[in-house]
């Protein structure tokens, strides 16, 4: 049988260089121009000796890396850079700080807010990147609820249980987060849902109080890629008329898959 | 068999092995690549005269002498261990170099089959046609493959290590072709067309 090469040569050429465009422009569109910092909804409370981690995605192989980040007015606080998931393109890296409860100047500081970063890159100059909000407070501690224990899963759920040390009135709820995030998060305190609580709720000294949360932001357009590491703000009133107010922290995880990843670079990296 | 042909064979092949073997040290290329190809140039040089296939050959191992010399000093070898984190324009290079050696591969064993065809080396010829074959459905479908890798989990790089070992054994099955066609009693004749 003759073979005819031209023929056979050129439709190989045909498929090998449709192949190699075909990838390598898709490979282009999820190629970020820049890192791209995931936006914040943070509380940080430093009685703890907290860290705070700071999400962000870059490209797997060659691109602009971030190699430091530093809050501009507190640079005392120094963070580590670490890869925290691989995706097919990206990586999604982690910076952590611990904060030094100790840390007289730090404390000095606060309340503080944070709505930017000064972002370092192994190429081009360094740059001031919007973070959303991460506000770090020095709360006092509560002393009418002992903490019993918590729980979180990376569905988005979790609970927050504490003791009541003396006979109580929860007065408030307050959110504490931004208002347009109430919708993907469903919170319910002692199995009924917040908005119906009747209050002033009068908690016995030694009741038990739970409070459940569930974050449903991973299907919505855009609130997928924020982050809210809150609080919920408990207000108690002692019966010698004290207003003591319980943080409770409702932290959400950053799990994304491949395809929200892939998402949200093909939209440019759009977060609002 | 005329004494610089038997050596032109033997060239090329030793040619051919340069290219197979990477073997570094301190990042240095031990056995250069372009080395191997100045050797595989002369070799096809000394064998147009048997066939013109090797002289287009020939022309694509000259061009392959300048694109493999920074492979001298450059790490520039994809291995499924450090895939994901090489730039685009290595996985490109490394791409192109494999399809260059192809083309020559290929203008080869056309030459190598029109010889022992006029030879009437019905088994060489055969091996040589096998062996074709198999050399050049591997290398395409590595070809066409290899870029969806850039868009796929990384489980799936995987599958260039069985490229990669199918790879090697076919290139050893064609260097041994030259080796073989060295010693065989060639007749004088002109095959030039």
């Amino acid at each position: 049988m003759k073979v005819n090469w031209k023929a056979l040569g050129g439709l190989t050429i045909v498929l090998i260089l449709g192949s190699w465009i075909f990838n390598i422009l898709y490979f282009q569109q999820l190629h970020l121009k820049e890192p791209l910092f995931f936006k914040y909804h943070m509380i940080v409370n430093m009685n703890h000796g907290k860290t705070i981690y700071i999400n962000f995605l870059e490209n797997k192989n060659e691109g602009k890396k971030v190699t430091g980040i530093q809050f501009v007015d507190i640079p005392q606080i120094r963070f580590q850079i670490y890869p925290d998931q691989t995706y097919t393109h990206h990586m999604m890296m982690k910076a952590a700080a611990d904060l030094q409860w100790n840390d007289d100047e730090l404390r000095g500081k606060l309340p503080v807010t944070i709505n930017e970063l000064f972002v370092y890159y192994n190429e081009g100059p360094p740059a001031m990147v919007p973070i959303g909000e991460i506000r770090i407070v020095e709360d006092k501690e509560a002393d009418v609820v002992d903490f019993i224990a918590s729980s979180g899963s990376s569905d988005g759920s979790g609970s927050y249980t504490v003791r009541a040390t003396q006979k109580v009135k929860l007065e408030k709820v307050d959110f504490g987060i931004k208002d347009q995030s109430k919708s993907w998060l469903n919170l319910q305190l002692a199995n009924i849902p917040v908005n119906e609580l009747k209050l002033p709720m009068n908690i016995e000294k030694g009741e038990a109080i739970t409070l459940q949360y569930h974050w449903s932001n991973q299907d919505a357009e855009h609130a997928a890629y924020e982050i809210f590491q809150s609080k919920i703000q408990l207000h108690f009133r002692t019966l010698d008329g004290r207003v003591v107010i319980e943080s409770v922290p409702i932290s959400q995880y950053l799990r994304l898959t491949n395809a929200q990843v892939q998402h949200l670079v093909r939209t440019g990296g759009e977060l609002d | 068999m005329n004494p610089e042909i038997y050596r032109a064979y033997r060239r090329l092949g030793w040619g051919l092995v340069f290219e197979l073997i990477d073997f570094r040290a301190f990042y240095f290329d031990v056995l250069p690549d372009f080395v191997g190809y100045i050797m595989i140039a002369s070799a096809l040089s000394q064998l147009s005269s048997l066939h013109t296939v090797f002289i287009k050959a020939k022309w694509v191992a000259i061009g392959m002498i300048f694109v493999t010399l920074p492979h001298v000093l450059m790490a520039s070898s994809v291995t499924f261990s450090n895939f994901g984190s090489l730039p685009l324009y290595l996985h490109i290079y490394s791409e192109a170099l494999l399809a260059c050696h192809v083309l020559i591969v290929f203008w080869i064993c056309q030459g190598f089959a029109a010889i022992a065809r006029a030879e009437r080396q019905t088994d060489l010829l055969m091996t040589v046609i096998t062996r074709r074959n198999l050399y050049m459905g591997l290398a395409i479908a590595q070809l066409i493959f290899y870029p969806f890798l850039l868009n796929v989990e990384e489980s799936w790089i995987n599958l260039l290590l069985i490229f990669g070992v199918l790879q090697m054994i076919m290139e050893v099955l064609f260097i041994r072709l030259p080796f073989r066609f060295s010693q065989i009693k060639i007749k004088q004749i002109d095959l030039r067309v």
